[in-house]
C-alpha cells in the first residue's frame, strides 16, 4: 500500500485546466521529484495534495485515508508538512516561535489551561520549547532563535522553513523549490542536509525543483509535467533522454 | 549634559515598585495637608488633576498648580523612594517570580485607593480608566495579536451595558445590589460574545479591509437595533441603576482581563493567533485551526468588551444607544495604536495615557478632538507601533518565557 496514492487528479481555474489526470503512488520512504517548465501546474498539484484548492476530479488518499473535502490544517496534522515556493515565515515573530507555532496541533492542553495559565500548560510548553530547540540545533539555528524570522538572511529563512515544517511531525513532506535563489555552494548543503533529515526523520520526500542539478542527484525517481500534464516519468537517466522533456524545456526542433 | 545623564542614571536606578510606593505615600499625605497647602498656594481649590485643569481656567496659576505638584508630589515621590529602596531591593529578591506580578497589582490598587479613592473625580477617572484599559486590550486581541482591523467594539461594549443594566434593574433583586454584579456583568460579557460570532464568522472567507467593514457594519446593526427596540427604551436610553462600579470592582475586573489575555497569547493557542496575523495560509499548512482560533479571538474579544459595557453602564447609571456609536469604537482603536499593537503593557499605557489626556482636556470642549488626533497623528510618525508596540514590561512576563526571551517578548 503507497503512503500517497493519487488518482485521476483533475484541477480547473475557471476554464483553465490546471493538472489534468495526475497520478501517483508514492511508497514510505521514497525520495521523489516533479520538474517541469514555469506555470506547467506543479505548485498546483501542491496546494490540492495539502487542501488549499479542492480538486475538481480525482482522489487522493494517505495512509488509506481521504484527503479531499479536509482543511488543511487537518491534513497537515495527518502527517503531510510542506514549504512555500516563495517564502511564508512569520516574519515578525521569533525564530524559535516559527517553530513552536507549528506543534499547535500536537498541545494537549485545553484552553482553560491556556487561559488560566495551568501548571499543565507550562509543563508542556516548556517541553515544546525544548523540542523546538532540538530541532534548530539540528539545522544550526539556535543561535537565531529569538531573532525576529525576516532579520535573518534568506538562506537561513529557508532553513528555517524546513525546520519549522518538520515541527508538524511529518511523515511526508513536500518541498516546494527548496533550492531557489540558492548558489551552487548552498544547493550541495541544502541535498546533504534533504539527505540527512530524510534519514534522521524517517520522511518521504517528494519535491518540485527547477535546478536540474539537485532533482538529477537526490531523486531515484521523476515525474515531468507541462500544460497540467504529466508527459514523462522514470529515472534520471531516462528523464534525460526523455524526447518529450527536451522538447517541453528547450523547445521543437527545426527539422 | 553629563550632568542630565547624570541625574538620569540617578533616578532610574531606584526600582519602578519603589516610585509606586512613593507616590502612594505621598496621595496619603496629601490627604490630610493637601487643602491646607492648595489654599497658602493661593490656588481656589486642590486640584484634582495635578493642577492642569486650574491651569486652563487661568494661566495665571501655573506657578502655583507646579508649586503645588512640586510640593505634594514629586518631592515626597522622590524621598519616599529613595528611603525605600533598600527595602524594595530586598522584597524583590524575595518574593519568587512568579509571584511579582502579584506584588505589582496589589501596590497599583493600593496606590489607586490611596490616590482617587477619597475623591469623587478622581474615583470617577480611575474607573474609566479601569474600563478602557479593558477595551483597549481586548480590542488589542483582535486588532493586535491576530492583525484584523475591527472597528466596531462599541457595540459589543452596548450589548453587554444593556444586558447587565436590565439584568440589575429588572431581573435582579435590588437589595443584592453587589452579590450579583458579577452575575450581570458575566452575562453581559455572554451576551456580547454571541455578538462576536456576527463579526467571527465572515471572518473565515473575509479578510482585511473588507471584514473591517462588516465589524463597521455589525457596530451600526447594534445600535440601531437598540434604539428600535422600545421595551428598553429605544433612543431615550436605560437608567435606573444602582452605583454598583468601584474602583476594587474595577481593579478586580481588569486585572482578571489582563491575566486571561496575557495567558492566553503567550500559551500555544495564543501563537496561533499571532500566526493567523502573520500568514493564514501558512499559519494553516502549519496544523493551526485558524477557523477556530478566529471565532476564540472574537468572542474573547467581545465578552470582555461586553464586560466593560456593563462596569460603564453601572459608572455613568445611564445608558443610550449613542454612547456605543463609532465615535466610542475610534476612541478605542486610538488607545490601541498610542499604547502599542499586540502589547498587554501598550493597552496598559495607552489606556492610562488616554483617560487622563481627554480629562486633561475637558476645559477644550470640541478643540480637543482636533487635539488628541494631532497628538495621536504626530506620534505615529514618529513612533508607528505605538508607545509600547510589540514589547513588554518585564513583571508582565511569565518566568518560563522570560528565560526563554529575556525582557521582551515576540
Amino acid at each position: 500500500m503507497a503512503l500517497l496514492h493519487i488518482n485521476g487528479l483533475t484541477h480547473y481555474f475557471g476554464g483553465l485546466r490546471a493538472v489534468y489526470d495526475f497520478n501517483l503512488a508514492l511508497e514510505e520512504g521514497e525520495l521523489i521529484g516533479l520538474i517541469g517548465p514555469n506555470g506547467a501546474g506543479k505548485t498546483t498539484v501542491f496546494n490540492l495534495i495539502t487542501g488549499i484548492y479542492r480538486p475538481t476530479k480525482g482522489t487522493i488518499q494517505f495512509n488509506g485515508q481521504n484527503l479531499v473535502g479536509l482543511q488543511p490544517h487537518q491534513i497537515t496534522a495527518k502527517g503531510i508538512c510542506r514549504t512555500f515556493q516563495t517564502i511564508r515565515l512569520f516574519n515578525n515573530v521569533s525564530v524559535l516561535d516559527n517553530v513552536r507555532i507549528a506543534f499547535y496541533s500536537q498541545v494537549r492542553s485545553n484552553l482553560l489551561d491556556a487561559f488560566f495559565r495551568t501548571p499543565h500548560l507550562v509543563s508542556e510548553d516548556k517541553a515544546l520549547t525544548r523540542e523546538a530547540y532540538r530541532l534548530l540545533e539540528i539545522f544550526n539555528l539556535e543561535r537565531y532563535a529569538q531573532e525576529l524570522a525576516m532579520n535573518l538572511p534568506y538562506g537561513e529563512q529557508k532553513r528555517v522553513e524546513i525546520a519549522r515544517a518538520l515541527a508538524t511531525k511529518p511523515r511526508l513532506l513536500l518541498l516546494d523549490e527548496p533550492a531557489a535563489g540558492m548558489n551552487p555552494g548552498e544547493i550541495d548543503r541544502l541535498m546533504d542536509l534533504i539527505q540527512r533529515i530524510r534519514q534522521e526523520f524517517g520522511l518521504t520526500i517528494f519535491l518540485i525543483e527547477h535546478q536540474m542539478r539537485l532533482v538529477m542527484r537526490i531523486c531515484r525517481y521523476i515525474k515531468v509535467m507541462d500544460f497540467g500534464e504529466t508527459i514523462a516519468e522514470g529515472t534520471p537517466e531516462e528523464i534525460r533522454t526523455n524526447p518529450r522533456v527536451l522538447q517541453a524545456y528547450l523547445g521543437e526542433e527545426v527539422e | 549634559m553629563a550632568q542630565w545623564q547624570k541625574l538620569r542614571s540617578h533616578l532610574s536606578a531606584i526600582p519602578v515598585l519603589a516610585y509606586l510606593l512613593g507616590f502612594g505615600i505621598a496621595s496619603a499625605i496629601e490627604l490630610f495637608i493637601g487643602y491646607p497647602v492648595a489654599s497658602l498656594l493661593g490656588l481656589p481649590t486642590m486640584p484634582t488633576l495635578f493642577g492642569i485643569i486650574l491651569v486652563q481656567q487661568s494661566l495665571a496659576l501655573l506657578p502655583s498648580a507646579i508649586a503645588y505638584d512640586l510640593l505634594i508630589y514629586l518631592v515626597p515621590t522622590y524621598i519616599a523612594a529613595r528611603l525605600l529602596t533598600p527595602l524594595v531591593q530586598k522584597l524583590l529578591q524575595k518574593v519568587p517570580s512568579q509571584r511579582l506580578m502579584l506584588v505589582y497589582v496589589l501596590a497599583l490598587f493600593l496606590v489607586a485607593l490611596l490616590w482617587g479613592g477619597f475623591h469623587e473625580y478622581r474615583t470617577m477617572i480611575l474607573c474609566l480608566m479601569g474600563i478602557n484599559f479593558i477595551l483597549c486590550i481586548s480590542l488589542n486581541l483582535v486588532n493586535g495579536y491576530m492583525g484584523e482591523f475591527s472597528v466596531g467594539h462599541a457595540g459589543f461594549m452596548g450589548v453587554g451595558a444593556y444586558i447587565a443594566s436590565i439584568l440589575t434593574v429588572w431581573v435582579f433583586p435590588r437589595s443584592l445590589g453587589h452579590l450579583v454584579f458579577p452575575l450581570a456583568l458575566l452575562a453581559g460579557g455572554a451576551g456580547a460574545a454571541i455578538a462576536g460570532l456576527l463579526v467571527a464568522i465572515p471572518s473565515f472567507k473575509i479578510r482585511g479591509d473588507y471584514l473591517a467593514i462588516i465589524t463597521l457594519a455589525t457596530n451600526f446593526i447594534i445600535k440601531n437595533g437598540i434604539e428600535n427596540i422600545e421595551r428598553i427604551g429605544g433612543s431615550r436610553g436605560f437608567m435606573g441603576m444602582a452605583k454598583l462600579t468601584n474602583v476594587p470592582w474595577v481593579f478586580f475586573w481588569s486585572v482578571l482581563t489582563l491575566v486571561l489575555i496575557r495567558n492566553f497569547v503567550l500559551s500555544p493557542y495564543g501563537r496561533g493567533v499571532i500566526a493567523i496575523r502573520e500568514d493564514e495560509i501558512a499559519a494553516e499548512a502549519m496544523t493551526v485551526n485558524t477557523r477556530r482560533m478566529k471565532i476564540i479571538a472574537f468572542c474573547t474579544s467581545s465578552f470582555f468588551a461586553g464586560i466593560a459595557g456593563g462596569l460603564f453602564a453601572h459608572l455613568l447609571l445611564y445608558i443610550n444607544p449613542s454612547s456605543f456609536t463609532l465615535l466610542k469604537s475610534t476612541e478605542c482603536l486610538v488607545m490601541v495604536y498610542l499604547g502599542g499593537m499586540a502589547s498587554i503593557s501598550g493597552s496598559l499605557v495607552g489606556a492610562a495615557t488616554f483617560t487622563i489626556l481627554l480629562e486633561m482636556l475637558r476645559p477644550l470642549e470640541v478643540w480637543k478632538w482636533v487635539l488628541i488626533p494631532l497628538l495621536l497623528l504626530v506620534m505615529l510618525l514618529r513612533r508607528h507601533t505605538g508607545l509600547m508596540g510589540f514589547r513588554e514590561f518585564q513583571f508582565l512576563i511569565p518566568r518560563e518565557e522570560a528565560e526563554v526571551y529575556g525582557s521582551t517578548s515576540h
